[in-house]
C-alpha cells in the first residue's frame, strides 16, 4: 500500500516541471512561430510614431498595396515552386520576359487580348523548360534555373533590342493603372492571384500532392505521387504566374525594358523566407509569403518616407532576411 | 530507351536555350570585315567594350560603332557585360594577346578598367574613349564626351523656368552614383541648385541601385515623399530619363500639375511625355552617333598613319528637348 500510495503521489510533482516546460516551449515556439507577424507589426507602430500622418494615412495604405501588387504576384509563383522543396531564380527575368513579349506583340500590331496571352503562354514556356530540367532530367533547381536566368535575361534584350518600349495601346494600360472602387487594378489582381494560389494549395490535390513532395519527395512517391509531374506543372504554373506579374508591371508603367522586373526574384524569395517562419512544418506557405510581402513593402515604404538612404534600406532588407531565416532554423531545431 | 530520349530532349532544350543565349546582342561578340592594314595578319583589328550594352544610349552607340567600323574595313570585336568589370578586364586582356590594334572603350568607368588599361599600356595598343569620364584622362589617347556641366546646366534651367525661379523651391534630385557620367552631372545640379536657394527635399540627393529598374524606383520615392511631404514638393531634377519617367508618374498619379520633371538623354517615351504637357518638363538629346564619327575618324587616321589625336579630351555640348521643340524633334533612342 505504501509503495502504492508512494508510486501515485511521485508523478504529480514530476508533471509539473514537465507541463511548465511544456508551456516555456510552446510560448517559445509561438515567440518564433509569429516573430515575422511581431516583425510587420513592430515596423508599422515605429514607421506610426516616426510619421503618422504620412505613413498611417488610408492613402499610404492604399500606396503600400500598390507598391507590393506586382511583388505579391511574383512572390506567389515562387511560393509555388517552394512548396515542392525546390527553388526558381528566373522568376523576375521571366516577368521581365513575358512583359517585353507582351509589349513587343502589341506593337506589332496584335491585338492586345492576344498579346497578353501570348506573353502569358512566354511565362508558361519558360516555367516548364524549368519544370523539365528539374524533374525530368534531375538538374539541381538552382543550376537549372540560374541557367534559364541568364537565356532569358538575354532574351528580353533581343526582344526589346535593349531598349524601352513603348507606345503600347491605351486600353492596355487599363491592367496596371485602372482604379476598382477606388482600389488600383494591380492590387485587385493582385488578390485575385493569391486567393486562387491559396486556395489550389490548401484545398486541392494537387496542392497537397506538392505539400507532400515538397515534405518528403521519397514518402510522397511511395504514396504514389507522381513527383515528376507535380514538379513540373509547379515550376509550368510558376512561369505562368510570374509572366502576368510582368505583365502587370508593364502596363504600370506604361513601357517594358530589357531589366525591368528582374529584380523581385530577391525580393520575392526573401518574402517567402520570410512566410516560412510563420508554418509548424516550416514550409512555404501562401499566407506566410503575403506577410513576408507586407514586411518588405512596408519597410521599403516607411523608410522612403522618413527619408533613409537607399543603400542603407537595401542592407535593413538584407539583415531582416537573415533574422527571418535564423528564426526559422531555431524553430527547426526545437521542434 | 526512355533516359535516352530525355537526355537528347534535354540536351536539344539546354542547346536551344544556350543558342538563343548567346545570339544576344547582350552576351555575344561580333566581328567585322577583314581589309585594311596595320595588324600582323594585314587587317585592323579594333577591340571594342563596354559594360553599358544594357542601357539604350550604350547600346546605340556601340552598334553604331561596330557598323561603322564595319563599313571602314575593319575587323571590330564587341565585348560586353552588364557593369561587370571584371569580365571586361579579363575579355579585353585576352583581346590584346590575340593581337588588337585600337582598343575602343564604351562609356567606361576609369576607375575599374586599371588592368586592361596596364595590359594596353604594355602592349603599346592605343585606347579611344567614348564617354569616358568629366576630365582629361592619359589612360586614353582620345576621350570624346558630353559636357556634364552644360547637361546640368540645361535641365536646371529648364527647371528654374517650369517652376518660375529656384529660390526657396522645394526639388528632389535623383542620381545614380555607380554611373561616372550621371553621378558627376548629378552632383553639378546639386550644387547649382543649392546656390540658387532651392532646398534639396529629404535633405539629400536619391540614390536609385539599379539604372534598368530605376523608373519603378523613382516612382516609389516621389510616391513616398509626396505621401508624406503633399506640399513639399516644386520639381524633381533626374540625371536620366527612365527614372525621370517614374518621377513624372508618380506626379499623374497624384494628381499634380503644378510640380516639374526634368531627365536627361531625350529617349522616345520621354520625348511622347514632354509633348503631353504634363510633368515631365525637358530632357536633354545627347547626340552620340555623331561622338562616333569623330572617333571613327580619329581611329581611322590612327589605322592609316599612326597620327594620334591632338587632343586626348574633347567635351561636345547636348540638346534641350522641351515643349517648344519636341514635337520636331526625332529621338534616336
Amino acid at each position: 500500500m505504501a509503495t502504492t500510495e508512494t508510486v501515485s503521489a511521485a508523478p504529480l510533482p514530476q508533471d509539473r516541471p514537465d507541463e511548465a516546460r511544456d508551456e516555456r516551449k510552446s510560448l517559445s515556439q509561438m515567440v518564433l512561430q509569429s516573430g515575422t507577424i511581431i516583425a510587420l507589426v513592430g515596423l508599422i507602430v515605429i514607421f506610426g510614431i516616426m510619421s503618422p500622418s504620412g505613413f498611417l494615412s488610408l492613402g499610404n495604405l492604399t500606396n503600400i498595396l500598390a507598391q507590393v501588387a506586382i511583388l505579391t504576384i511574383i512572390a506567389g509563383a515562387q511560393t509555388i515552386v517552394m512548396v515542392t522543396g525546390h527553388f526558381d531564380l528566373s522568376v523576375g527575368t521571366t516577368a521581365t520576359l513575358s512583359g517585353a513579349s507582351a509589349s513587343a506583340f502589341m506593337l506589332s500590331g496584335l491585338p492586345v487580348p492576344v498579346a497578353i496571352i501570348l506573353g502569358l503562354l512566354v511565362g508558361l514556356g519558360v516555367g516548364m523548360i524549368n519544370g523539365f530540367l528539374v524533374a525530368f532530367l534531375n538538374i539541381s533547381a538552382i543550376v537549372a534555373t540560374l541557367a534559364t536566368l541568364t537565356t532569358v535575361g538575354g532574351l528580353a534584350f533581343i526582344v526589346t533590342d535593349g531598349t524601352t518600349l513603348y507606345g503600347m495601346p491605351e486600353v492596355f494600360y487599363w491592367v496596371g493603372q485602372s482604379r476598382i472602387a477606388g482600389l488600383p487594378m494591380p492590387v485587385v489582381i493582385a488578390v485575385v492571384v493569391a486567393l486562387v494560389i491559396w486556395i489550389v494549395l490548401k484545398y486541392t490535390t494537387v496542392g497537397r500532392r506538392w505539400y507532400a513532395v515538397g515534405g518528403n519527395a521519397d514518402v510522397a512517391r511511395l504514396s504514389g505521387v507522381s513527383v515528376r509531374g507535380n514538379v513540373f506543372w509547379a515550376f509550368a504554373l510558376a512561369g505562368l504566374v510570374s509572366g502576368m506579374g510582368g505583365i502587370v508591371l508593364v502596363s504600370r508603367l506604361s513601357s517594358a525594358s530589357a531589366t525591368s522586373a528582374n529584380d523581385y526574384m530577391m525580393l520575392a524569395v526573401a518574402a517567402v523566407f520570410l512566410g516560412m517562419t510563420l508554418s509548424n512544418s516550416g514550409q512555404a506557405n501562401l499566407g506566410g509569403t503575403l506577410v513576408g510581402v507586407g514586411i518588405i513593402g512596408v519597410l521599403q515604404n516607411g523608410l522612403n518616407i522618413v527619408g533613409v538612404n537607399t543603400y542603407v534600406q537595401q542592407v535593413l532588407t538584407g539583415i531582416i532576411i537573415v533574422a527571418a531565416v535564423l528564426l526559422s532554423s531555431f524553430k527547426s531545431r526545437r521542434a | 530507351m526512355r533516359t535516352r530520349l530525355k537526355i537528347i530532349t534535354g540536351l536539344a532544350a539546354a542547346a536551344m536555350l544556350g543558342l538563343t543565349g548567346c545570339s544576344g546582342p547582350g552576351t555575344g561578340s561580333e566581328a567585322g570585315g577583314t581589309s585594311g592594314g596595320s595588324g600582323d595578319d594585314g587587317t585592323f583589328k579594333v577591340a571594342a567594350f563596354t559594360a553599358g550594352y544594357a542601357t539604350p544610349g550604350g547600346k546605340l552607340t556601340l552598334d553604331k560603332f561596330v557598323e561603322e567600323g564595319k563599313a571602314k574595313g575593319w575587323d571590330v570585336t564587341l565585348y560586353t557585360s552588364d557593369f561587370d568589370y571584371d569580365k571586361i578586364n579579363s575579355d579585353m586582356q585576352s583581346a590584346i594577346t590575340q593581337g588588337a590594334d585600337v582598343i575602343l572603350a564604351g562609356f567606361p568607368d576609369p576607375r575599374q578598367i586599371a588592368p586592361l588599361v596596364n595590359a594596353a599600356e604594355s602592349a603599346d595598343i592605343p585606347i579611344f574613349s567614348i564617354d569616358g569620364g568629366v576630365e582629361p584622362n592619359e589612360d586614353f589617347v582620345e576621350d570624346v564626351t558630353f559636357d556634364q556641366d552644360q547637361l546640368a546646366s540645361l535641365t536646371v534651367g529648364a527647371l528654374e523656368e517650369a517652376m518660375g525661379g529656384l529660390e526657396g523651391k522645394d526639388v528632389m534630385v535623383i542620381g545614380h552614383d555607380p554611373h561616372i557620367g550621371i553621378m558627376t552631372r548629378s552632383n553639378l545640379a546639386y550644387d547649382m541648385l543649392e546656390e540658387a536657394g532651392a532646398i534639396i527635399a529629404g535633405g539629400e540627393m536619391k540614390q536609385a541601385l539599379n539604372p534598368g529598374t530605376s523608373q519603378e524606383e523613382a516612382l516609389k520615392f516621389v510616391t513616398d515623399f509626396l505621401q508624406a511631404n503633399p506640399e513639399g514638393l516644386d520639381g524633381v531634377w533626374v540625371g536620366w530619363d527612365h527614372a525621370a519617367l517614374g518621377a513624372a508618374q508618380a506626379i499623374n498619379e497624384a494628381g499634380r500639375d503644378d510640380i516639374y520633371v526634368t531627365g536627361v538623354d531625350a529617349l522616345g517615351v520621354a520625348v511622347e511625355e514632354i509633348k503631353k504637357d504634363g510633368p515631365f518638363y525637358a530632357s536633354v538629346h545627347q547626340d552620340w552617333f555623331s561622338v562616333v564619327d569623330v572617333v571613327v575618324e580619329d581611329i581611322e587616321a590612327y589605322r592609316a598613319d599612326g597620327t594620334l589625336p591632338e587632343e586626348n579630351f574633347v567635351e561636345v555640348e547636348g540638346e534641350l528637348i522641351d515643349r517648344n521643340n519636341a514635337a520636331d524633334f526625332t529621338p534616336s533612342m
